[in-house]
């Protein structure tokens, strides 16, 4: 039996959906799970999964249409199966008429499998959800095997065995290179670090004004973005930080291309955004805000994670407030931020509430010595003390 | 130990606790008459010889009369024993049943009690319409009452000698084809649950299940012959390599809840068997105390075995299709696996 393509019933409160564009032709090769078009909701346009493997063997509804949910808008042949002899009848799809209520619309919905993106409902048991919800598994990777094609307490084995809980097994590729690369910073560097605190309260209410400005047209400034230009600007006074030390041979790189360290479900990931010097605060915002997406989602090219000359890490939105972090060889600097918080300040013997940062250095201290490393953090000190006064915008070139 | 028939254990409770307090009395239809089968069943069988017809009471074929005295001697310090030859007949009583003897005891404010136990048999065996059904659930769903259903001989005695001392009105099903009775009474397809019972003074509390099998990927429920069927049903399972628990809850009200859940917080998956019709029967109490208590650690949909909601047929064929049986309860575990 061919399996039926179905308008998902994605939102609430529409009855129909428009469908954008069709990622697959009649007759191509399509994969269970593998995304098979685009709709539009009132919320979002979102990519559907196909429901089955096989061929995509017909399609009824037009791109840039408005359909109603749980519609047939086309057909896959399994693997294996030949197409119909006759060509079923069907193939016009219902548009709703304006007056068309979602009660009637459910009762001409066919009973056949509906997808819906992973964001949606996973059906699992009541025990499956206690025990992923204890053990923190995510219901959502689960391959459902119970009745109903609910997922019961057996599906979540294969999470469990992913998170070797109790059990010894070899490490994940990424997490092998990470291990690698956090031991040889610990074995072949010489790290020094330096914290310091600095007065964040300008930092605080520019970012403020910027996204007031910017917001309603372009993407929000983080704290991160506001660092890789000070990190920008500070590097071009201080050199010898933005810097690659292999073997014997020290290299001073003209241009700072910014490894970012980033969180994501596989584990540590530093994308590099390159020549972030010559960016920007936009452009800075808008290449960081890509490049991360893409390193969460696991699509970054290998290209964009090589090549940085300083690295910079932000574990300020955790609550950390300050930390003192491991140099990404062969770099010789890392710059650490921790949170921003109210706190009491003396400035010309009066006490203010004011908003203070913590910020660490780590350098290798066989290129670098104490003195420019300190000073250079002092510098980053100052123009994050300075952005009031412009100190961000005046050193554009 | 002596090895005894459910029937006949019934009959040592009764008569120990005949011996144990001269209050106690029996009273019923043809159960002490000479030449008869001591009831229905032969549970009164001889009683009469050891303590006369003033204490083994034959009455008039009447029910409500017979259930109507039981509840007055109650009432006025009396511990009756009262038999009814088929559960079907407690609806001729129902108001004695339902309107008094629970009640009495709240609507006097505790100033009356009503320490009456009822004996009555039930259960599907070829008799059809009207003398073969199974009542629990009509009377676990009455305030007042307490219900225990015991499947083997120990139990029997045992619930029987706490019923009599419980000084409520406890109704007691025991299940016709489980009685184990001899001679012409003997019962085409029943079982023989013949088991140990201790010569010495022993009773099983009122409200408390006990596990008859250990396992881990479902929870079976099941009371009087469903346990067998259950219990079979387990050791063919097993062979497939399931191996399910198997519960007998003895009371059902009031229910022990926690055995059947603690069973379930490891199981996940639970399977009521009952004879009783589908809808609204002590299986249907059962599912849903679960779904409400221990939600959270069903692994699968609550399915319950029981007979279709049709008056238990007469035609042996038909009776059989109506039936619970092992098939069926593999068929429900299975489909929850």
């Amino acid at each position: 039996m061919p399996v039926d393509i179905l308008i998902p019933p994605l939102s609430q409160t529409m009855d129909t959906l428009v469908l954008v564009e069709w990622l697959k032709k009649p007759g191509d090769a399509v994969k269970k799970g593998e995304m098979l078009f685009t709709v539009e909701t009132d919320k979002a346009t979102l990519e559907v999964e196909s429901p089955a493997s096989g061929t995509l063997y017909e399609v009824y509804a037009e791109p840039n249409s408005e359909i109603a949910v749980c519609s047939v808008i086309g057909k896959i042949l399994t693997e294996g199966e030949s197409a119909p002899a006759v060509k079923p009848t069907q193939e016009k799809v219902p548009i709703p008429e304006q007056k068309k209520s979602s009660d009637a619309a459910k009762k001409e919905s066919t009973p056949a499998i509906l997808v819906i993106p992973s964001e949606n409902r996973v059906f699992a048991s009541p025990r499956a959800r206690r025990l992923a919800d204890l053990h923190h598994l995510d219901l959502a990777k689960a391959t459902p095997s119970g009745p109903r094609g609910m997922i019961v307490e057996r599906d979540l084995q294969p999470l469990h065995t992913q998170r070797k809980i109790g059990k010894a097994a070899p490490m994940s590729s990424t997490r092998r290179v990470i291990s690698q690369r956090m031991m040889d910073s610990h074995l072949g560097t010489a790290p020094v670090t330096y914290l310091c605190e600095a007065d964040a309260s300008e930092l605080v209410k520019y970012r403020e004004k910027l996204i007031s400005v910017v917001a309603p047209v372009s993407l929000r400034p983080t704290y991160t973005d506001l660092f890789i230009r000070i990190v920008c600007l500070a590097l071009r006074s201080h050199p010898q930080l933005n810097a690659t030390l292999e073997g014997d041979t020290l290299t001073l790189h003209e241009r700072a291309h910014i490894a970012l360290a980033v969180d994501t479900d596989r584990g540590l990931i530093v994308p590099v955004l390159k020549g972030a010097d010559l960016l920007n605060l936009g452009e800075i915002t808008r290449q960081r805000s890509t490049l991360v997406e893409r390193a969460l989602a696991g699509k970054c090219t290998p290209d964009e994670l090589s090549g940085g000359t300083f690295t910079i890490t932000n574990l300020g939105i955790m609550g950390i407030d300050i930390f003192t972090p491991i140099i990404n060889p062969p770099q010789v600097a890392i710059l650490a931020i921790g949170s921003i918080r109210e706190m009491p300040a003396t400035i010309n013997g009066g006490i203010y509430i004011r908003q203070r940062i913590g910020l660490g250095v780590t350098c290798d201290h066989r290129a670098i010595d104490g003195a420019p490393a300190a000073r250079f953090l002092n510098e980053v000190r100052l123009l994050v003390e300075g952005v009031g006064s412009g100190s961000l915008e005046e050193k554009t070139t | 130990m002596a090895m005894m028939s459910i029937a006949e254990a019934l009959r040592e409770g009764i008569r120990e606790e005949m011996r144990r307090d001269e209050r106690v009395f029996c009273i019923g239809e043809d159960i002490g008459i000479e030449g008869g089968f001591g009831g229905a069943f032969t549970v009164t069988l001889n009683l009469s010889e050891e303590f006369g017809h003033e204490r083994i009471i034959d009455t008039p074929i009447s029910e409500i009369a017979l259930s109507g005295m039981a509840i007055g001697a109650a009432v006025a310090g009396m511990r009756p024993i009262a038999d009814v030859q088929y559960g079907d007949f407690l609806f001729c009583m129902m108001d004695q049943l339902v309107n008094e003897a629970p009640k009495l005891r709240y609507m006097s404010g505790g100033q009356v009690s009503v320490p009456m136990v009822m004996r009555a048999p039930v259960g599907s065996t070829r008799r059809g319409a009207q003398h073969a059904q199974c009542l629990e659930g009509f009377f676990t769903h009455v305030p007042g009452l307490k219900v225990v259903a015991p499947s083997t001989a120990y139990d029997a005695k045992g619930l029987l000698k706490s019923a009599v001392r419980d000084g409520n009105p406890v109704l007691i099903f025991e299940h016709k084809l489980l009685y184990g009775a001899k001679g012409s009474r003997i019962e085409k397809g029943a079982l023989s649950p013949i088991g140990e019972v201790p010569e010495e003074e022993y009773l099983v509390p009122i409200g408390k299940g006990i596990v008859r099998r250990n396992g881990t990927a479902a929870t079976l429920v099941a009371i009087h012959r469903m346990l067998y069927t259950s219990l079979s049903a387990a050791d063919r399972l097993a062979e497939k390599g399931v191996e399910v628990e198997v519960i007998d809850p003895r009371s059902l009200v009031p229910l022990d809840k926690e055995l059947i859940f603690e069973s379930l917080r490891k199981t996940g998956r639970l399977v009521i068997v009952e004879e009783d019709n589908l809808t609204n029967g002590w299986g249907a109490e059962v599912a849903a105390l679960a779904a409400d208590e221990v939600f959270e650690y069903l692994d699968a949909p609550i399915k319950r075995v029981a007979s279709p909601d049709v008056p238990p047929p007469f035609a042996p064929i038909l009776e059989a299709e109506y039936l619970p049986n092992e098939n069926k309860v593999i068929a429900a575990v299975e489909s929850i696996l």
